[in-house]
């Protein structure tokens, strides 16, 4: 039910998303890019019925903030000096870019790929996959026996 | 630049595709069955997958595309190479229910997948069969249009020479050894590009001191260069941004290219270590393009080098920098052109001679599936050069068109129906139906504005594609929440512990 609920959430998402970037609202729809991606993560820890929700903080939650905020940054300096030369840059990029290479790129690259694996176990462990294994083995035991005359 | 370094250059471009017909030569030996030979041998760590998948993902779209388009409109297209935390997110959200499914039945196709989770639902299998058809030609047109534009700068040879020649050495190395042998020349591929990639990134700091001396020289220039296009949204309308945020975000994790390679891992438990590999190598193919189209962009302004195409960019910044970079950067494209090509056209093979006889009830012997395979990845070549000759495009632009209409297609199969039970048969059919029916809308349209028989604007520019994604996903979940509750489309009790895993 809760996961039929949020598939109903995500595709309201979607409407929202392409309807504002439809409108000229671009930004925005990258915001609410966001929010989808929050559900698809709510939903990709699901195991049984359960979601595990400190594998969607950490590291899917972190790395959609740094979106956010390299959104924000990037579009606040590039509305600053968007048609001049800026004032400063970081490391020798556009202080709107830099923000992407920063807090789009780098960082949450390493944070979701090192993230990732340090919570391996969690998102996978070996008994849960032998007993997946297991179970499937038992499943296809039960087929053979249905089908058997 | 000298005929000797031309030739130089040739001979270090055609070492890669010896080498790749050496390792599909050598790959025969591990084909011990025709699933084998299509992809379902479950035999490769994450550190092969990882390259394959980068280099297959990269492409030469990565290579030449995008820093032709941050040549010509700046840092918008590098979102799409940035958004790497994409793939992680796949593999995290779908990779181990992928996996598990291949442990149910014999999964060598994306076809196979499908038939699983929707207990063989023909009409799926072929609207499945026939958009992958579809995103196959269009992505590979992008390679087309790369490689042409390789030989073009070295030698002017024919844009349909080149590429007839291209994929018939290409169909020469896939046919020995099928999918072993495409992960393989893939992962060897893909090294190539990342040893590119260190080497034209040190080139770059060399000549231009770094990034800071490219926005000097364009505030210094009076080239007309856009400031603009050095901001985080480039100088095309934000929509673009949007765009090229939303689709490898969402499209990475079920592109082809991804999908048939996590189901050939030995175990799920690995896909954390692939996708680190491929985050790394990818960031790596990153800084690459961002030298390139910068280091572009620094010699324009400074007027040292005159850049006539913009997929011409990487190459004239090759041929500036000098015959150490050009030894690695053109075989990199080719590389980069390969992998990808070589992925697809094992994929057009296998849609005509397994998925979609399969879909229309047809049984093809084991025996001439090679055959019709070999016929259909050579229909699948014309199509792409046809493709790239009809369209004019851009190589980013061909690209993006492919990767959209791929997401479009498997998106509701391999995402929406792998997260929830509730997607049903029906439900998905009419999402395809619908993917179908606006992607040749879409195509349509594009095409029509190329010959200047319509006006037609995308609502807020944005790029077709995103409304041909929205739509298929929006119409799948609806129609399903419509259509639920039919004995038909209860789930198999092995497909749903793979969903709950």
């Amino acid at each position: 039910m809760i996961e039929t609920l949020l598939i109903i959430v995500s595709g309201l998402l979607w409407i929202l998303m392409v309807a504002l970037a439809g409108a000229g609202h671009w930004l925005a729809g990258l915001y609410v890019l966001l929010a989808l991606l929050l559900v698809y993560a709510v939903l990709g820890t699901s195991h049984r019925g359960r979601f595990d929700l400190r594998l969607v903080l950490f590291p899917t939650s972190v790395w959609l903030l740094s979106w956010a905020g390299a959104f924000a940054l990037g579009d606040y300096f590039a509305r600053a000096w968007g048609d001049a030369v800026p004032a400063f840059t970081v490391f020798g990029f556009h202080p709107s870019f830099a923000a992407i290479i920063v807090l789009f790129w780098i960082f949450p690259t390493l944070l979701m790929g090192f993230g990732f694996d340090g919570m391996s176990d969690r998102w996978l462990s070996q008994k849960q996959w032998d007993d997946f294994l297991e179970r499937i083995e038992e499943e296809n035991g039960t087929e053979e026996g249905e089908k058997a005359p | 630049m000298s005929d000797s370094v031309k030739y130089l250059i040739l001979a270090s471009s055609f070492a890669v595709l010896a080498i790749s017909f050496l390792i599909g030569l050598w790959a025969r030996r591990k084909v011990t069955s025709p699933e084998a030979f299509i992809g379902g041998a479950k035999i490769f760590g994450p550190l092969t997958v990882g390259l394959a998948t980068m280099a297959a993902v990269g492409s030469a779209f990565a290579v030449v595309g995008v820093p032709g388009l941050v040549f010509s409109s700046g840092n918008a297209i590098l979102l799409f190479m940035f958004a790497a935390p994409a793939f992680v997110f796949g593999y995290l959200v779908i990779g181990k229910k992928v996996r598990a499914l291949s442990e149910i039945g014999t999964v060598a196709s994306l076809g196979d997948l499908s038939d699983l989770r929707f207990n063989g639902h023909r009409g799926i299998k072929l609207l499945l069969s026939i958009m992958l058809f579809l995103g196959c030609a269009m992505y590979l047109s992008a390679q087309v249009e790369a490689c042409a534009k390789l030989f073009e700068n070295l030698f002017d040879w024919n844009a349909v020479v080149i590429a007839v020649v291209i994929f018939a050495i290409l169909i020469a190395y896939t046919v020995p050894s099928g999918e072993i042998g495409g992960v393989l020349t893939q992962a060897f591929q893909g090294l190539v590009i990342v040893v590119a990639g260190f080497i034209f990134t040190a080139s770059f700091f060399f000549v231009t001191g770094g990034f800071g001396p490219v926005l000097e020289a364009i505030a210094a220039s009076k080239s007309g260069l856009d400031p603009s296009a050095l901001t985080a949204w480039g100088s095309l309308p934000g929509a673009y941004s949007f765009a090229w945020i939303l689709l490898p975000t969402l499209g990475i994790m079920c592109q082809p290219q991804v999908l048939t390679r996590i189901t050939m891992m030995r175990t799920p438990r690995e896909l954390p270590k692939l996708s680190l590999y491929a985050v790394v190598t990818n960031m790596i193919t990153g800084l690459m393009v961002l030298s390139i189209g910068y280091c572009a962009i620094y010699l324009a302004a400074t007027g040292t080098v005159t850049i006539d195409h913009p997929d011409k960019a990487v190459f004239k910044v090759a041929d500036y920098l000098g015959i150490v970079a050009q030894m690695f950067v053109y075989p990199a494209v080719l590389a980069a052109a390969l992998s990808t090509s070589s992925l697809f056209l094992s994929l057009a093979g296998t849609i005509v001679s397994r998925d979609m006889p399969g879909a229309l009830g047809i049984t093809i012997e084991p025996a001439r599936q090679v055959t019709v395979s070999r016929i259909a990845m050579s229909v699948m070549g014309m199509a792409a050069i046809g493709f790239a000759a009809l369209s004019g495009d851009m190589v980013a632009i061909l690209g993006t068109y492919g990767f959209g209409t791929l997401a479009a297609a498997t998106f509701p199969v391999f995402v929406i129906s792998l997260l929830w039970k509730g997607a049903n048969g029906r439900g998905v059919m009419a999402g395809m139906v619908t993917a179908l029916a606006a992607t040749l809308g879409g195509v349509g349209v594009e095409l029509l504005k190329r010959f200047g028989l319509s006006d037609f604007a995308w609502p807020g520019s944005v790029p077709w594609y995103v409304f041909v994604m929205a739509a298929s996903v929006v119409v799948s979940i609806a129609a399903s929440l419509l259509f639920s509750g039919r004995e038909a489309d209860r789930l198999d009790r092995r497909v749903a512990l793979a969903l709950d895993l």
